[in-house]
């Protein structure tokens, strides 16, 4: 594996990976410096560049990264420094001005060649430049000692940090560059080291006294003792040999810390004490008993742990008996412990869930209310962790929900779930109904406690209820502002108030929608858009009849005039005859007769500006109606 | 210092190195050309091995005045130096040229005399 970089050579982009990009670093180096005297080193050393990225992009083409053999035949090509008469490339070190990043080049191990138990200690030494893994192993111990934590950082990292096997591994533990020259270097210092490991018998002056204990402390962790025990030791013979005095100190600090986490795991213990009756499987006096076997899980490791900080402080040891005893004691409290999480956890295996029906059928208002029945709150300590409490033997658990669901007929159903696990799904089945109703229906409000009770002799499993409200569509629902918590399915394309609780919802076809919130006024915009363009359909629409009814007149009035022109003609003809008879006798009775005409043709245009007159009123009527009902239109959608 | 031996490929990279300049300077004085041109054509006349050695005399050439350059755009990557001959520059290629004649007759009649 190697990393890559992206490179400008000459004006050109490369991608390269580090080993080519170190070589070229390497080369232009070597030849900058040859023509560092040279007047136009900077313009020979871009020439050189450009001509260099021409090469490696004709080789390079097609492929994704150059790598260190492009890079070496294109400075075959160009030339070595060699052949321009410069130093040649220091393939030991291609970078002797930089120091490599050390940092990230490093890596943490385990150091198998230089370990007491792991070799974490001296792995996390060479990591960090430490020349001397003792340092590391003495913070570790006063950790173990102090607070208990580097005990467990020390486990977890001898099992999770790699062993630095290879002769790379290694040289990546330390941070050292990896090139072949440094994995030689280091190869032929290992030769030595061993020749003379085997070449000479160890010289017992020059080893310290506590090398001589941190064998003793690997001997024991590796002859089988136990890790704990190798790690006793080792601890025991640190702190006696080098530190005596810190011994004392720490010491003391492990006892006092241990006497304050000891009063707080009683206090705890005895805060969870109530509870163990309502979760233990069994009778009641299991439930004292099993917390007793919590009690010796915990104290007696405690004790031992503080026994040791004793004998460190002044020598103190537990009488071999009594430690024999508790470790009895221990094991005897592990089996019991066993038993009753095997017996208590059986009756998790099954979950069953029940419903019970608080209401069916119609209501007399088209709003059904919701809200709060008994509420129950609690936050002190003596809660179980704030979520749970006893109360009249009962454990009490908060947290109702509510969910509105949209009915299948046009019935109200209001329906509790409920679910609680049991060893076999009867039990199950029997200990979700045991749960206690949290809903009562009177009149068109429906009050929702927000706690369940459970019965001591159910325990607690896993109990949980919910409360299903169906609301018909069409119907609506008011729910009481903080009810919590409550949900339902609303309508995708609604965009008022997401929160239920304080509002009233009506249930749609497409989900509910909350009755009088003020839509966002983005979506006022596009409403008022739309009404505008609905209006002017309407107006079109009103145009179009009008243009009808304008036709429909003009036809009358034409029907009517031709009629009037009938008449006329008629007169006309009337008189004609008249006049040819021109009989004296007859001129009354003309008169008469034209004066009858006249009238009659008069009446007749009267009627007709009449019924114009009447069309006007109504269509104006019309048009007023239509302008009316446009106008409420907007103001409906502008609330 | 049993240095004559070791020097026989020197010395024929000194003559080599010796009319290089000429060589150049005759084949910039045909047109302006590009360096890689340049490359090519010494190469194929085995007159240099590796490419670096060109740039630093191109480089030389061209402070002393013999030669100049301008940039011209290239259709792949970056613009690229082309190189043309000055007055100067083909003042001294004239001289070049005429000594170089002069020399291959005295080599010759030297050599073939011995």
């Amino acid at each position: 594996m190697n990393k890559i970089q992206t490179i400008n050579l000459g004006g050109n982009p490369f991608t390269v990976d580090d080993d080519a990009y170190e070589y070229l670093q390497a080369y232009i180096r070597s030849l900058k410096k040859h023509f560092k005297n040279s007047p136009g080193c900077d313009e020979i050393i871009s020439d050189i560049e450009g001509r260099l990225a021409e090469l490696l992009a004709e080789r390079a083409e097609g492929k994704a990264i150059v790598t260190l053999r492009e890079v070496k035949e294109v400075i075959t090509i160009m030339g070595s420094p060699e052949e321009f008469g410069a130093d040649p490339i220091d393939e030991k070190q291609f970078d002797p001005e930089r120091p490599r990043k050390q940092k990230s080049g490093r890596r943490l191990f385990k150091d198998p060649d230089d370990k007491v138990i792991s070799g974490v200690c001296s792995g996390i030494a060479a990591y960090f430049g430490i020349n001397d893994p003792t340092w590391v192993r003495v913070a570790f111990a006063i950790g173990i000692i102090g607070g208990g934590i580097s005990f467990w950082l020390y486990i977890i990292l001898a099992i999770i940090l790699p062993k630095a096997d290879s002769a790379a591994d290694r040289l990546a533990m330390k941070g050292e560059p990896i090139d072949y020259a440094s994995i030689a270097k280091k190869v032929q210092e290992e030769i030595e080291h061993l020749s003379h490991e085997f070449g000479s018998p160890i010289d017992p002056e020059t080893k310290k006294q506590f090398d001589a204990s941190m064998a003793t402390a690997g001997k024991a962790f590796s002859t089988g003792r136990g890790v704990l025990a190798g790690i006793f030791v080792f601890i025991g013979s640190i702190l006696k040999q080098i530190i005596p005095f810190a011994i004392k100190i720490a010491s003391i600090v492990l006892i006092v810390m241990l006497s304050l986490m000891l009063v707080g795991l009683i206090f705890g213990w005895s805060m969870l004490w109530p509870y163990a009756q309502h979760f233990v499987a069994g009778p009641r006096a299991l439930g004292a008993l099993s917390m007793m076997n919590l009690f010796f899980l915990v104290m007696i490791p405690f004790a031992f742990v503080l026994m040791l900080g004793a004998r460190f402080y002044n020598g103190t040891r537990m009488p071999k008996a009594i430690a024999a005893g508790l470790g009895g004691l221990w094991l005897l409290n592990l089996l019991g412990g066993v038993s009753f999480g095997v017996n208590t956890g059986r009756q998790f295996s099954n979950n069953a869930n029940q419903e019970k029906t608080v209401f069916e059928g119609k209501i007399s208002s088209d709003v059904l209310t919701v809200e709060y029945g008994e509420k129950k709150d609690r936050e002190d300590i003596f809660t179980l962790f704030g979520a749970a409490w006893i109360e009249d033997e009962k454990m009490v658990f908060p947290n109702v929900p509510v969910h509105i669901v949209p009915s299948k007929d046009d019935q109200f159903h209001i329906i509790q779930e409920n679910i609680a696990a049991g060893a076999s799904t009867s039990e199950a089945k029997r200990r979700a109904n045991n749960i206690s109703n949290v809903a009562s229906f009177t009149g068109n409000t429906l009050k929702v406690n927000n706690y369940i009770e459970i019965d001591k002799n159910d325990k607690i499993r896993n109990q949980h209820a919910s409360i299903f409200i169906h609301v018909p569509i069409g119907k609506q629902i008011k729910i009481a502002e903080h009810l919590y918590p409550v949900d339902g399915d609303r309508d995708a394309d609604y965009n008022g108030p997401w929160d239920f609780a304080g509002k009233q919802w009506k249930m749609t076809e497409k989900g509910l929608v909350c009755e009088g919130c003020e839509l966002k006024t983005n979506d006022l915009g596009n409403t008022i858009q739309e009404s505008i363009g609905q209006a002017l359909e309407q107006i079109e629409q009103n145009g179009i009849e009008l243009g009808i009814n304008a036709e429909q007149m003009a036809k009358d009035l034409e029907q009517q005039s031709k009629d009037l022109g009938k008449s006329a003609e008629e007169l006309a003809k009337d008189i004609e005859i008249n006049v040819k008879s021109l009989d004296p006798n007859q001129n009354e009775k003309i008169i008469i007769k034209l004066d009858e005409s006249q009238s009659k043709a008069d009446a007749k245009l009267d009627e007709v500006k009449k019924k114009i007159e009447e069309k006007k009123v109504e269509i104006k009527k019309k048009i007023d109606a239509k302008k009316e009902e446009i106008k409420e239109v907007k103001e409906r959608k502008q609330q | 210092m049993d240095g004559n031996t070791l020097n026989i490929s020197n010395s024929k990279a000194q003559l080599r190195k010796g009319v290089l300049e000429l060589c150049i300077l005759a084949i910039i004085h045909e047109a302006p050309v590009y360096p890689s041109d340049i490359i090519k054509k010494l190469k194929d006349a085995q007159l240099i091995v590796v490419e670096g050695t060109l740039y630093p005399l191109l480089n030389r050439l061209k402070d002393a005045g013999y030669l100049e350059y301008n940039w011209q755009e290239s259709r792949s990557g970056p613009p690229r130096k082309y190189y043309q001959i000055t007055e100067y520059g083909k003042q001294l290629y004239q001289e070049l040229n005429e000594s170089w004649r002069e020399l291959v007759q005295s080599v010759h009649q030297t050599t073939n005399h011995k």
